[in-house]
């Protein structure tokens, strides 16, 4: 059953269009959060059907050009309110990311995004090429998004991605490699005004803005003082993101128009009417689908049959 | 193996099997299975926290679950003050189990505090194929004595509160181990905490043994999408201790501080 409201602008049951081409479904699940999406497959919910199914995209755990061993241990924590991470990108590297989790994802289908970091413009181009010249010919590869916010990296991350300058050049340099697919840049919330970045991002030749990633936060384990990650801060999602990811949202579509990707705290089909209402197009389910893989698939029953 | 299902379950009894560990009993929703080494998932349909809480289980079949744990933090305390009749909601089962017995070699199990789930049920499953089984605890009250049968070897670090008639040892399981007469070409298999799991590592290695170890870490969400829950390894990379553990060969991952 529809939990389709009155107040919903029904253009967003038509098929979604980013940069001219067709995506499967309007929600997805966020990077970092459905690893590859080569995972999961063979788990069942109470009525046998796949994690998969309803799945809009899968957005890959971020992958940067040499591989990454991540952070130490422990690299999460349930704040109660939340969740704190410190992954620290680990990743197999762009060439393995190609030779390997590529055909997985084309030999089941799964539609995908391929989320890349990297510490310089010309890396950011350097990736999508790579990318585009591997993946083009293949129907379920919709697009890039350019992760220029992780918080848990020593370079590049949010610092890299709170200057306009640099956005709008990784942005023009994945765009130049990526002429037919769609191009997205995931922007910081740790900045006073995120609407110039979008702006930047947009400037660059992004088709949409993925907005939010993580808060940086920290906790600290009441049994010793100390804090509960051993690089002290780290990645803060979870619901208690969702009002702060609403207005981000709300003043990149009120200041810029651009169209936004949102991500931030959702975890209910109501989280995403939410995301809609301030003019979201496509909503990412983050955290919430590891607590359940099969939010995505719930929500897109819920609201799109 | 079972394929992993979510699946809502309600608690049918939740309660102490010793001063510091719960028995809880859920009847599921839904069959399900496991093997000794898997582990579940465990949250709460009404106000979910953030991430499950990983729980390995004592035991499943048809619709009938047991799992022990300890009410160390946030989530297993809450998990404590739940009471019959109210829902869980849990994604089993999950991880690589311990591997089945080894009809060439002698099987020697080592359990310390909440370690207990795997080597109990690999000890009643594989039964005649344990034997040798020791289990490690604080005092006598740490001890869930109505689980244990009398095959097992009990240490204490603490010789207080011993129910009459048990026999323990006084000193830490390593201790009474290496008091004992062993098998040579022994299999042994362990499940603790860290300290546990290093000790018993250093054992099976001056002895050759072969050795699996079943790892705790933080988990985020149980399947392997998040890679929050790594383990380091030999050769020098992570290994999520959800998806590739939470049971490894001993040789191949690093434990505790060991380098």
């Amino acid at each position: 059953m529809s939990k389709w409201p009155e107040w919903l602008d029904e253009s967003l049951q038509k098929p979604l269009v980013i940069g001219g081409r067709q995506l499967p479904g309007r929600i997805w699940t966020a990077s970092g959060c459905f690893g590859h999406g080569t995972y999961g497959q063979d788990i069942l919910s109470p009525d046998f059907t796949s994690p998969f199914q309803g799945i809009g995209c899968v957005v890959t755990k971020t992958i940067t050009l040499s591989p990454r061993l991540g952070n130490p241990p422990p690299r999460v924590w349930d704040c109660g309110t939340g969740a704190l991470n410190s992954i620290g990108l680990e990743n197999p590297g762009l060439e393995k990311f190609i030779a390997e989790i590529v055909p997985e994802l084309v030999k089941n289908n799964t539609p995908f995004i391929a989320s890349i970091a990297g510490t310089k413009p010309e890396e950011f181009g350097t990736m999508a090429a790579a990318l585009h010249k591997a993946a083009s010919r293949f129907d379920n590869w919709h697009g890039i998004e350019l992760n220029l916010s992780c918080p848990n990296v020593a370079h590049g991350g949010v610092d890299f991605g709170r200057n306009i300058d640099t956005i709008e050049a990784c942005v023009s340099a994945a765009r130049k490699a990526v002429p037919d697919r769609a191009v997205l840049a995931k922007l910081t919330p740790n900045s006073a005004s995120i609407a110039p970045l979008a702006q930047a991002a947009a400037n660059g030749g992004a088709d949409a803005i993925t907005a939010i990633n993580t808060l940086i936060g920290m906790d600290i384990n009441l049994q010793n003082g100390k804090p509960v990650l051993p690089r002290i801060r780290g990645g803060y999602s979870g619901p208690a993101l969702l009002p702060v990811a609403l207005s981000k949202v709300d003043e990149i579509v009120q200041q810029t128009g651009i169209p936004v990707v949102a991500v931030g705290g959702a975890s209910s089909t109501e989280d995403v009417l939410k995301f809609f209402a301030v003019g979201a197009i496509a909503v990412q389910i983050g955290t919430a689908m590891m607590r359940d893989p099969f939010t995505v698939s719930k929500i897109n029953r819920d609201l799109f049959g | 193996m079972h394929k992993p299902i979510t699946v809502i379950g309600e608690v049918l009894e939740n309660r102490m099997v010793s001063d510091s560990m719960y028995l809880l009993e859920i009847s599921l929703h839904q069959q399900s299975g496991f093997l000794p080494g898997q582990f579940c998932m465990v949250n709460w349909v009404e106000q979910p926290t953030t991430f499950g809480r990983p729980l390995s289980i004592l035991a499943c079949e048809d619709t009938k679950m047991q799992l022990l744990y300890k009410a160390v933090g946030s989530g297993t305390n809450r998990l404590a003050s739940t009471n019959s009749g109210q829902q869980l909601e849990l994604l089993t089962p999950l991880g690589n189990p311990f591997p089945k017995p080894d009809s060439t070699a002698p099987h020697i199990l080592i359990a310390g505090g909440v370690g207990l789930p795997p080597m109990l049920s690999w000890s009643e499953i594989y039964g005649q194929s344990a034997d040798v089984l020791c289990f490690g605890g604080r005092d006598g009250g740490d001890i869930p004595w109505e689980l244990l049968s009398d095959n097992w070897l009990v240490s204490v670090d603490n010789n207080m509160n011993i129910p009459e008639g048990k026999k323990v040892f006084h000193g830490n399981v390593i201790e009474m181990l290496k008091s004992m007469e062993l098998p040579e070409n022994a299999t042994v298999l362990s499940c603790g905490p860290t300290p546990l799991l290093q000790a018993v590592k250093k054992q099976a290695t001056e002895n050759s043994w072969k050795c699996f170890v079943s790892v705790e870490e933080r988990m985020g969400c149980g399947f392997g999408v998040c890679r929050g829950c790594v383990v380091p390894t030999v050769a020098g990379s992570y290994k999520t201790a959800c998806k590739d553990g939470p049971v490894f060969n001993a040789n191949d991952i690093k434990i505790g501080d060991e380098l």
